[in-house]
């Protein structure tokens, strides 16, 4: 069975929540991650930020003054933050799926967990982030992890050269690509991706 | 030509890919990583198991400190107008919905249903108009009750070992 040493690891979390602060540390206790910080007001996040920095934070998604979309905004989008590029799990009460898929392909956010957050199911979150090679993308209006999670081939007629929105000039050699919340992330040059 | 990501789902927005940068993200916390030692996820969920069966043992306690919060609010709430009646308001609603979380987290039903009653009055009163105190004073002598026959034993939880898998909370008791 696979087993991860996390004990070197910094967590920081963040919830408005004090109750379901304690549940995520009792998760990350479980796995044996020592080093946790907690703040429950998001504005003291940049404050720990600039002391400790930490490897990992989880966040919740709706708190006050700051929404866990627009803290991760502020993180990724500054480009003196020193961990502009830490993992971020997004925690989210909402199971609704165009506030998960809002999450999931607009905030960069590395994962989105609906409530409730298992042992199981953060633990897997972990070592997915930790295994996966993701790149980031920087484009206008985005910066964070490559949204792009499965490159499968497309068979059909390639109509990136034909022009959209009247905007497009076939003699130019950039390709056009799309960010599009249903199918493709930021930097989607290749068709087919979820 | 516009580029950006789009907010609207569906709506699809160009970009030159040479206005988009690919960049590898540093990787020194991955380093701190150990494969192979630390725990499995057997034991894992083991650990956290035990750490709810401690969360269980001492929640009246954190019940009645709730309780006691959402007195205190009730009160302010009373003495005040306008803003600091929303503010106090809002906070009773922060207090019955951290109790009602943990209380469904950990098999207290009835404080559950309570807590959540509570907290959809407020809510729905936050949007049509001001929630009665008097309904607030009703649910908390309902929440003061309960947790009085918790403790003498005679509540629905008495006695109850923790549900199995309570490590996950329930769904649709956290927050929205």
């Amino acid at each position: 069975m696979d087993k991860y040493d996390f004990d070197k690891i910094r967590v920081l979390v963040v919830d408005d929540s004090a109750y379901m602060i304690r549940i995520v540390l009792m998760l990350l206790n479980a796995m044996g991650i020592r080093q946790i910080r907690s703040v429950t007001c998001p504005a003291d996040v940049f404050t720990v930020i600039e002391e400790w920095q930490p490897d990992l934070i989880i966040a919740d998604h709706l708190m006050q003054p700051l929404t866990g979309l627009e803290l991760i905004k502020l993180i990724r989008d500054d480009e003196d933050c020193p961990i502009r590029f830490v993992p971020i799990i997004l925690l989210t009460g909402h199971a609704k799926e165009d506030v998960v898929k809002s999450a999931r392909f607009s905030s960069g956010a590395d994962a989105v967990l609906v409530k409730p957050v298992s042992a199981q199911r953060l633990y897997e979150t972990i070592v997915a982030i930790y295994k996966s090679d993701r790149t980031f993308v920087e484009a206008k209006g985005y910066f964070g992890p490559d949204r792009r999670v499965k490159d499968r081939p497309f068979e059909g007629e390639d109509k990136r050269s034909l022009g959209i929105d009247g905007g497009a000039d076939p003699s130019n050699d950039d390709e056009l690509v799309f960010a599009d919340s249903e199918s493709s992330g930021a930097g989607a040059d290749k068709a087919g991706v979820a | 030509m516009s580029s950006g990501q789009s907010g609207t789902p569906g709506k699809r927005t160009p970009f030159r890919t040479s206005e988009v940068k690919f960049l590898t993200p540093p990787t020194g916390w991955k380093e701190k990583i150990t494969e192979g030692a630390g725990r499995d996820l057997e034991t894992i969920q083991q650990q956290a198991r035990a750490a709810m069966q401690r969360m269980h043992e001492d929640y009246l306690v954190r019940a009645r400190d709730s309780l006691a919060a959402i007195d205190a609010a009730l009160a302010a709430a009373r003495s005040t107008r306008g803003v600091q009646r929303d503010e106090a308001v809002q906070s009773i609603r922060m207090a019955s919905h951290e109790m009602r979380n943990e209380a469904a987290t950990l098999g207290y039903d009835m404080l559950t249903r309570i807590g959540t009653s509570l907290c959809d009055r407020i809510e729905r009163a936050t949007e049509f108009g001001e929630v009665p105190l008097e309904t607030i004073a009703t649910h908390a002598d309902a929440m003061r009750r309960v947790i009085w026959a918790e403790d003498s034993g005679r509540g629905d939880k008495a006695g109850k070992p923790v549900p199995a898998g309570a490590e996950t909370p329930p769904k649709g008791t956290s927050k929205a």
